[in-house]
């Protein structure tokens, strides 16, 4: 990585770098780490699971990369202190921070237990915070490197039933631009912070959510694919930029946002009492994978066909554009 | 929100086959002068209960489950349910101006001709919601009770009034189960309602009979206000559903399930049982609003739903013997497939039957043995779309009502070679009341007079408190 003129920074060859991602056992994160694996990078994986680590450690060795395992809680700011120190004993540098760990839970909030509410903000919110103050002092040494904080876009427009997840989700948003300026105001030029912000993604999250709502909680349609965020996130090694939206949807979502709020506001709501809990299959009340790690090895997908269904989603657009341009050619034929 | 919309929401989240529905339906359309065809839910029609009936097998079977699924309210809506909405769709079905008496409390289709000689409406303690739950094992109870419980008790926290009793029985409810699971809530108080209604509509003086059915079953709290239950009255005995044997075994295989014996959730109490148990907590509203508003309160208490049948029934033979009419036709009626209307027009004798089981059999066949031989007696017979455990076949049915009538007995409005998956049944018992001679016109209704009248000549033969 060369800076460029004047101490800015523009980016990265991903090809050999030392990334750091939390959350690597699945979902985004196990999503991000095999991708930067696909590029030849040194992956330092942490999540709660050693087992599922394991397994990620192996793909990314398959897939071209290498990969240490450090298991860690985020939510303990010395273990997080220490899988940084031990990627630098291993690979002498960071160049890249991942926080992906995320948790959830779904509940009406006089319904959902405080010590749920609180340990989703351990983790999503101050997991984040253990993690950019762990990966800035070593970036901020280096004078170069790149923190990606995986956001969401319930982190612009918030819903109804996960009041804890949506707060962390735009306090990290709220966090990122803070670091982003103490950065620029100290004239650290060469250390970027980027947000991700995906719409709904195919990952276990749902599954593993802690839920008191009485109901199954489905992936929200449309569902996009972790493999488009982590190619997000690949992207913003090469190009960091301040936020980026993931998904078509996502992205409409927050640009209505912007000029129709009270609107977009209730159709988040109505779209998730409809369409984000099962209307017909009800739920246990639990805490899901909030105090203990969900059981098995893990995976980036969860199984809500977000592949599938991207490529119908696909299919069904070229079919209308195709439709629209062949009728738009014989009009002006007659 | 209009009154019409209000009724309308009102009405979709109540079930079609529930007992108190039924009854307030049934009355409710009586005191208008209109029959109980087709569960007051639609047309009756001979012709469509025969296409229906002769479906095949697994065709009548999936509509029975097709059914529970409309049934049922989606869980999205039943979480918001507003137990007042409820309240105003029953005193809604009520239209007259002031009623000489109401009858309020249990379920039980003998208080149907109760509420119907009196020409009062009933007010139920107890309705059922069905919950949308297409991911449940009937055979399931633990698993059941843990995936319902968030929402029976949202239900109930959003309903001071109510008590939410999660009923599962994989025994008689078993289609309705795939898709559906049974909320039935019961009121604790009078509420603000039914006080209004008691208030305009029920005339000066006119007595409150508060219908209590002591009746309890084995239930696990699972919330404040909320219970599990597990089984209910029909063709199994209590016991049975906590330590089933090879009576369910058989039955789990006959179904298909990959269970072969029931494991429920261990009971923490005996409460009223969901659909038929009266909860006392009740009273103490209507003792107060009975004292303000000066009405006097008679109380009929029963041990079981269906110990009320004979009781009423005699009261019909005894008032349309004091008419002049001979009083020599029973009909029996099954569950919710009552008339008041055409039991009073044919002149018939209702003997309300709580099923189609062995204890429903046992009690017709006890009230005939021990009352006086009627002339002819008609038994028309509920589908509930399987043959579960305790189901009495037709034959036996009709032997029953051939050996005790003097004249003829007979089986009517049933599909012999359907039941009990019967699916038409509901359209056919109407029509088949209706084909049987001879007509009478409404008499005037009794007064409570009346009622303590036949109860000074007959209060030591029936096993109902009366006080």
């Amino acid at each position: 990585m060369e800076p460029s003129p004047a101490g800015y920074f523009d980016g990265m060859r991903i090809k050999d770098r030392v990334v750091v991602v939390t959350g690597a056992s699945s979902g985004i994160g196990r999503a991000a780490a095999l991708a930067l694996a696909g590029h030849d990078c040194a992956l330092v994986l942490t999540a709660r699971r050693e087992g599922a680590l394991q397994q990620v450690a192996e793909e990314c060795t398959a897939r071209g990369g290498q990969a240490i395992v450090v298991p860690a809680d985020v939510t303990d700011a010395d273990a997080v202190q220490q899988v940084a120190r031990q990627a630098l004993d291993r690979f002498g540098r960071i160049d890249v921070w991942i926080n992906a760990a995320a948790v959830t839970v779904f509940g009406p909030f006089q319904d959902t237990p405080l010590q749920d509410f609180r340990r989703v903000v351990d983790v999503n919110l101050m997991g984040y915070v253990h993690g950019c103050r762990a990966a800035l002092a070593v970036l901020r040494e280096q004078g170069r490197g790149v923190l990606i904080n995986v956001s969401s876009i319930v982190g612009v427009i918030a819903q109804p039933y996960t009041p804890a997840y949506g707060t962390t989700k735009f306090a990290i948003r709220a966090l990122s631009t803070s670091l982003r300026q103490e950065l620029w105001l100290d004239g650290a030029r060469g250390v970027k912070v980027c947000t991700v912000l995906p719409a709904t993604i195919d990952t276990p999250l749902f599954q593993q959510a802690a839920n008191y709502t009485g109901r199954e909680v489905r992936a929200m349609p449309p569902v996009y694919t972790p493999e488009r965020v982590a190619h997000t996130i690949v992207s913003l090694v090469r190009r960091p930029r301040r936020e980026v939206v993931v998904g078509p949807m996502g992205r409409s979502l927050v640009l209505q946002s912007k000029f129709t709020p009270g609107f977009v506001e209730k159709l988040m709501a109505f779209q998730v009492h409809r369409r984000h809990l099962s209307r017909k299959h009800p739920a246990p009340a639990g805490s899901g994978n909030l105090h203990e790690p969900a059981a098995g090895t893990g995976s980036a997908r969860g199984g809500w066909h977000g592949g599938r269904r991207t490529a119908l989603r696909r299919t069904a657009t070229a079919a209308m554009l195709l439709g629209a341009a062949v009728a738009s050619a014989s009009r002006r034929q007659r | 929100m209009s009154g019409m919309r209000q009724h309308a929401r009102a009405a979709r989240l109540l079930t079609d086959f529930d007992s108190s529905v039924n009854m307030v339906r049934a009355l409710g359309r009586f005191l208008r002068g209109r029959d109980h065809r087709a569960m007051s839910a639609g047309p009756a029609s001979p012709l469509l209960a025969g296409a229906l009936a002769a479906l095949p097998h697994t065709a009548r079977r999936d509509l029975f489950e097709a059914m529970g699924f409309l049934q049922a309210v989606p869980l999205d809506r039943v979480s918001r349910l507003d137990g007042d909405e409820l309240a105003h769709w029953a005193t809604r079905q009520y239209r007259g101006e002031r009623y000489p008496a109401v009858v309020l409390g249990a379920a039980s289709g003998a208080a149907v001709h109760l509420a119907a000689a009196l020409r009062a409406p009933f007010l139920p303690q107890t309705l059922l919601v069905g919950a949308r739950d297409t991911a449940t094992d009937p055979d399931d109870p633990v698993g059941a009770m843990r995936a319902v419980a968030p929402t029976a008790r949202r239900i109930a926290q959003r309903n001071p009034e109510l008590a939410v009793y999660h009923m599962h029985d994989p025994a008689q409810d078993r289609p309705m189960l795939q898709n559906l699971a049974y909320l039935r809530l019961k009121r604790l108080r009078l509420g603000r309602i039914h006080e209004r209604f008691l208030e305009q509509r029920l005339a000066p003086g006119a007595p409150i009979i508060l219908l209590d059915c002591t009746r309890t079953w084995r239930t696990r709290e699972v919330g404040e206000r909320a219970y599990f239950q597990f089984g209910c009255l029909g063709g199994l005995p209590e016991e049975e559903y906590h330590h089933s044997g090879e009576r369910v075994a058989e039955y789990l295989r006959q179904q298909g399930s990959p269970w072969r014996h029931w494991d429920p959730p261990e009971p923490d109490a005996r409460r009223p049982e969901a659909e038929w148990g009266f909860d006392p907590a009740l009273e103490s509203d209507v003792a107060w609003f009975a004292e303000r508003f000066g009405h006097p309160v008679h109380r009929i208490t029963v041990a079981e739903p269906q110990d009320l049948s004979p009781v009423v029934a005699d009261l019909y033979r005894w008032w349309y013997r004091r008419r002049g009419l001979p009083g020599d036709r029973l009909l029996a009626e099954s569950y919710v497939q009552f008339d008041p209307m055409w039991a009073l027009r044919l002149g018939a004798v209702p003997f309300w039957l709580r099923f189609n089981m062995e204890p429903a059999y046992e009690a017709l066949r006890d009230y005939l043995h021990a009352t006086e031989r009627f002339r002819d007696i008609h038994v028309n017979l509920f589908s509930q779309g399987l043959w579960s455990p305790g189901v009495v076949p037709v034959d036996r049915w009709r032997a029953l009502a051939a050996e005790q009538a003097a004249g003829a007995g007979e089986v009517l409005g049933v599909d012999e070679d359907a039941y009990p998956l019967d699916a038409g049944s509901s359209l056919r018992y109407t029509p088949a009341f209706r084909s049987l001679p001879p007509r009478h016109s409404l008499p005037p209704p009794l007064s409570i007079e009346d009622i303590d009248e036949f109860r000074a000549q007959t209060s030591t033969m029936h096993a109902v408190d009366w006080s």
